[in-house]
């Protein structure tokens, strides 16, 4: 396919600097002052291919371009659409724009800039899936989003409705309310807790139809593949990691927030291109695994560069430890937040994360009770596995990767010294979003 | 035993009516542990030699022991032709026309008895919210059992058995009263709470003030036939058998069987093996007591082995 | 011809009564929080004491099918190295 029409996003580099930052998603964003209004959506981007002709082929080209779920599992988005599309009876859409883990910014960003290109992916799918109704589904605690969203659908309607309906929801913030399964069960009209598989979503999802749950960054992605093609697709990214993708840099970075990368950038381009310093990172959020930057920062951030590292890149969230701040705290910090979040629902969760949260704190205050390594082994051995959700299972992949990683502070800490750094210093703020429990909102 | 005797053959002394009271008595008692056993399982109470498994095993099979044994209770009670109390009364509350009331108490207790059973026979096809909601209404079936017992009992006046109601309210008011206290707080529990502690003042005024005093039988609504004192005296001489009847005095002189029936004052001077069906296994309800003891015993002896086999 | 039977926790169900850990104690053992740890399937000579700690679960959080019609129950380890 030819290149994208009146002028639309060549991938421009920004020249510079180290590592490069490729402007597909992201073109104007610097600038950006309010969300993009439909006419300068249609100007830059060109306008949303319809047609039965063109939703027939999105599944085939979605599969071509290599596009995989932006929302942290990175399954295969054609194959999804497939699955979904060969179900029985009319299916639904369901756009994922909850970003439940705190120190990721990618989706609200998307959702302030441009609306319109998630909404256009949306359409699109439900097209490809033979959908006739997208639910929007965003937090409840995110001041105007769910108002701004539902202003860029009335804007949608004037110009030229779309051929599906479109409904704004806001759900509850909790950090499990995001998973496709409490999402599904939210919308059912039950609470937003992760439900024990089987039927999954794409089989049996909102109101007994096969459910398409899309994370709002993929269905960005997927919107523009449909105006420009697979081949557009791949010219960025490597053969295993096609396009663009967003990252969010948190903690010790000059340049933190939003970012959007090739896919197969290295750890180390990332973490430049953001200005980070920092000698260790948590690399997936918060059930993603702790790394020294030195040991990672050649490893390109994909799923396949960093397995044998033990680590995903998730969604692609990177949050940079400040030196002369102590890892072993901040997974106390984690741990005790994760604890909290739990659904309530599965006792090997409910007691093993409190308990094992204990533990760090006892191992981060450098105050350890006898056999307080042993014991924490064996937790981290007995947790995983048995929850109706892999809450638990994130959780404590965390906690074994801080092990590893912060191994040298394992054993002062364990021997009673505290770190050398924060006895020199003082305990530092180290910029970890940890949200302070407010009053509970209930799961509904 | 005379005098025992005249106050127990104020209704009658046929053996069926004898069995009828003595399961009556010993299904409340083994109810009673059934519901002590239930809120100990709940309770995770396990004491050494005594695991949970046994605990639960050990409910399970008194409840079926005491379904049995209300299954005999109102079966003699049908059978017996003096009250005529028919097979429906049993399960269609408030439907006889002795002691209407009370009798339907009874049949409330056995048709919530019978929902238990069911529902728990069919535990694995049910939703399990289904299978609870009817367990809980199980704990309704003990006071109307008691006040079943109290309403239309023969014995209500004695004091052994008072004694051993009271101590049956006392243990299922304390467990349940412990139970709830561990419940979620709510309006649920305040009610039930409340409950727990008027059931033992409800009762005990209720004793004092009905089966205690006089006259008792009448108000409770026992047919005018059945009550005493009624017309006619009735005479028999001379040995063989003297049966008599109805209300009034029945005297029977000589040696050979005597048999007094029906409300009011019977009693046989002088007669031979008088007074007393079931000489067999001895008098009613001692036999009957002895009979379900041993039954009682069957369960415990079960667990145990089943236990140790596994 | 053996059928293997597996077991299967339902994790939301289960509150921790232990009844069936006492009952199968070569295939169920509790964790230090009283939740039941399932290492293993059934073999024929277990089947009877399984199908009793199946029935004693006084939440019915406990289940039992054949092995071939069961997908394996998910081995999340917490240490990922190399793979």
């Amino acid at each position: 396919m030819a290149g994208p029409p009146n002028g639309g996003p060549q991938l421009s580099r920004s020249p510079g600097r180290a590592a490069t930052a490729a402007l597909r998603l992201t073109i104007g964003w610097a600038q950006a002052r309010r969300p993009s209004r439909l006419a300068e959506h249609h100007a830059r981007y060109g306008p949303l291919p319809a047609g039965r002709r063109a939703a027939a082929t999105l599944a085939d080209a979605v599969t071509a371009a290599g596009l995989t779920g932006r929302g942290g599992a990175g399954f295969p988005t054609g194959a999804k659409l497939r699955s979904v599309a060969s179900g029985r009876g009319p299916a639904v859409v369901v756009a994922n724009g909850m970003e439940s883990e705190p120190a990721s910014r990618k989706d609200q960003a998307l959702l302030a800039r441009v609306p319109h290109l998630v909404l256009d992916g949306a359409v699109l799918a439900a097209g490809a899936v033979g959908a006739d109704t997208v639910h929007v589904c965003v937090d409840r605690a995110r001041a105007g989003q769910a108002a701004a969203i539902r202003a860029a659908v009335e804007e949608r309607e004037r110009a030229s409705p779309d051929p599906v309906r479109i409904l704004v929801h806001e759900l509850p913030r909790r950090y499990v309310s995001s998973e496709e399964t409490a999402l599904v069960s939210w919308l059912n009209g039950g609470e937003a807790r992760p439900r024990a598989t089987p039927p999954r979503p794409f089989e049996r999802g909102v109101g007994r139809r096969p459910t398409m749950v899309g994370n709002v960054e993929t269905l960005a992605h997927l919107a523009l593949i449909g105006r420009y093609g697979p081949d557009w697709f791949r010219e960025a990214g490597d053969s295993d990691a096609p396009g663009t993708m967003l990252v969010t840099v948190a903690g010790a970075a000059a340049d933190r927030g939003v970012h959007e990368v090739e896919g197969g950038t290295r750890v180390g381009d990332v973490l430049a291109l953001s200005g980070a310093a920092g000698g260790a990172v948590l690399i997936g959020g918060y059930f993603g695994t702790w790394h020294s930057v030195p040991q990672v920062a050649g490893r390109p951030l994909t799923a396949a560069g960093l397995r044998p590292a033990g680590g995903s890149p998730g969604a692609g969230v990177l949050y940079v430890l400040p030196d002369g701040c102590c890892g072993l705290a901040a997974t106390a910090r984690i741990l005790r937040y994760l604890a909290q979040q739990g659904a309530q629902q599965c006792g090997p969760c409910m007691f093993g994360l409190p308990a094992i949260a204990a533990d760090f704190e006892q191992l981060a205050a450098a105050r350890p009770q006898a056999g307080l390594l042993a014991r924490l082994d064996r937790r981290l051995g007995v947790i995983p596995g048995r929850g109706a959700c892999r809450h638990p299972d994130g959780a404590v992949r965390m906690a074994a990767s801080a092990l590893a990683a912060f191994a040298g502070d394992v054993r002062s800490h364990a021997a009673g010294h505290a770190c050398a750094a924060a006895a020199r210093r003082g305990p530092q703020p180290d910029g970890l979003p940890v949200p302070v429990p407010g009053p509970d909102g209930g799961w509904r | 035993m005379t005098g025992v005797s005249l106050a127990a053959a104020s209704t009658g002394s046929s053996p069926l009516w004898y069995a009828t009271r003595a399961t009556g008595v010993i299904a409340l008692v083994l109810l009673t542990a059934t519901v002590i056993l239930g809120v100990g399982g709940i309770a995770r109470i396990e004491l050494p030699g005594l695991p949970r498994v046994v605990t639960a095993g050990l409910h399970r099979n008194i409840s079926l022991l005491v379904v049995a044994l209300v299954g005999v209770h109102v079966l003699t009670t049908v059978t017996d032709s003096y009250t005529r109390i028919g097979l429906t009364a049993a399960v269609v509350p408030f439907s006889s026309g002795y002691r209407t009331f009370w009798l339907g108490l009874g049949a409330v207790a056995l048709d919530l008895l019978l929902a238990v059973l069911l529902t728990s026979l069919l535990r694995d096809r049910l939703p399990y919210r289904a299978w609870r909601a009817v367990h809980w209404l199980g704990y309704a079936c003990w006071p109307v059992a008691l006040w079943h017992g109290l309403g239309t009992g023969t014995d209500s006046r004695l004091p052994w058995l008072l004694a051993l109601d009271a101590l049956c309210v006392a243990a299922v008011t304390g467990a349940a009263g412990w139970r709830l206290s561990r419940a979620a707080r709510g309006p649920v529990r305040t009610a039930t709470i409340t409950a727990a502690v008027l059931l033992p003042l409800v009762t005990a005024a209720f004793v004092l003030n009905g089966p205690l005093q006089p006259g008792w039988a009448r108000r409770a609504g026992t047919p005018p036939a059945l009550l005493s004192p009624a017309a006619g005296l009735a005479w028999a001489r001379g040995g063989g058998l003297a049966w008599a009847r109805g209300g009034g005095l029945a005297w029977a002189r000589g040696a050979g069987l005597a048999w007094a029936r029906g409300a009011g004052q019977g009693s046989g001077p002088g007669a031979g093996p008088a007074a007393g069906p079931g000489a067999g296994l001895g008098s009613g309800p001692a036999a009957a007591l002895r009979l379900a003891v041993a039954g009682a015993a069957a369960p415990a002896w079960l667990a145990r082995r089943t236990a140790a086999r596994s | 011809m053996a059928v293997i039977l597996r077991l299967r926790l339902d994790p939301t169900a289960c509150t921790g009564h232990g009844l069936c850990a006492d009952l199968l104690p070569e295939r169920i053992s509790l964790d230090e929080w009283g939740f039941p740890i399932i290492s293993g399937d059934v073999p024929p000579r277990l089947a009877a004491h399984a199908r009793r700690a199946v029935r004693a679960c006084p939440v019915l959080a406990l289940r039992l099918a054949r092995a071939a019609e069961q997908p394996r129950p998910r081995q999340a380890r917490h240490r990922e190295r190399g793979g």
